[in-house]
């Protein structure tokens, strides 16, 4: 795997927490919940492996309950280890963001 | 949820799905399930894709829309992250498998004992228990073989489903042929009903060792 892709995979684990956190999600509604928010590049079913992959790691739990449209589903909520997670997100992506920003400028500047 | 009704779910939920999503989705759930990963996680994963594909279609969607052009790495992806089965779950699946083999056996002799007793010539009085060793060894690495053809011939190889076919087919010529050899040792005395005596025990425990199996894989799950 290159590491383009890992990083594109850490963000998205990133987002995926963001939005379950807000409030419990199935698969369905949290790819939606991505595109709305214009990850429009990421493939709805590649939320799956990873979803899979934050349960190993105990980010976060999925219970089936009936959905209001018919079949029982699986709902995402955070685990405690999710919420530091997430919180930990936050900070290297600031960190990230203020970094990126800043050489930016330097460039912009010079030109 | 459990493991069993999961699956029944996943055959009524799949009649919903169109030809073509059905061709897609049939490739990654026999390709996944083909894997010896837990039971429970694996069916809990296909229910989920299933729901997600249902719903996909409803708002116009095709399966290539939802899982990408390369299936067999999507599904590679998808396995690599399902949790292993449980030693002990593995164990008690031998042993399951064992025993439906067993009962399967003698339910084949249980009917030619039936049947002596108007054919005359059919009538078979001692058997001999040194095939038997020969099926259990056998009966491995026809599994193990078959498994890992079925699943390289989803994806294109078809070589290794005509191996598979090859194994599978000397497997059964090679207990024939051990019946044969070995007529004449470790031969034990049979009639109708020590046959069917056999015939249920071995079936009862074969259902006993899949409840088992089911519960220990269901408590990997959940921990």
């Amino acid at each position: 795997m290159d590491s383009q892709s890992q990083m594109l995979k850490g963000l998205l684990e990133g987002c995926m927490l963001a939005i379950i956190s807000e409030k419990e999600v199935y698969g369905y509604e949290l790819s939606e919940k991505l595109h709305e928010a214009g990850l429009v590049m990421v493939k709805e079913g590649s939320i799956y492996p990873l979803l899979l992959r934050m349960q190993k790691n105990g980010l976060i739990e999925g219970t089936m309950k009936p959905s209001a449209s018919g079949p029982d589903r699986k709902y995402y909520h955070l685990t405690e280890q999710g919420e530091q997670a997430l919180q930990l997100f936050d900070e290297s992506w600031a960190q990230l963001s203020q970094a990126i920003t800043y050489l930016r400028r330097k460039r912009d500047e010079h030109n | 949820m459990n493991t069993t009704e999961m699956i029944k779910r996943n055959n009524e939920r799949r009649e919903l799905l169109n030809k073509e999503n059905l061709k897609v989705y049939e490739d990654a759930m026999i390709y996944i399930r083909l894997n010896a990963r837990s039971e429970y996680a694996t069916e809990s994963i296909l229910l989920e894709l299933l729901e997600h594909l249902i719903e996909a279609q409803q708002h116009g969607k095709s399966a290539q829309d939802v899982f990408g052009d390369d299936l067999h790495a999507y599904c590679d992806a998808l396995i690599a992250d399902i949790p292993r089965q449980s030693k002990q779950s593995w164990l008690l699946d031998i042993l399951r498998y064992t025993t439906l083999l067993f009962s399967t056996l003698f339910a084949v002799y249980t009917v030619v004992q039936l049947l002596s007793y108007f054919i005359p010539s059919l009538k078979t009085e001692s058997i001999s228990l040194l095939p038997f060793v020969v099926i259990i060894g056998l009966s491995g690495i026809t599994i193990l073989v078959v498994l890992y053809a079925l699943k390289a011939s989803i994806f294109g190889t078809k070589t290794w489903f005509i191996l598979g076919i090859g194994v599978y087919l000397i497997a059964i010529g090679g207990y024939v042929y051990s019946t044969i050899v070995f007529k004449g040792i470790w031969t034990v005395p049979i009639n109708f009903w020590s046959c069917l005596a056999v015939t249920i025990v071995m079936f009862l425990l074969h259902q006993w060792f899949k409840r088992l199996s089911n519960k220990a894989d269901l408590k990997l799950s959940r921990n």
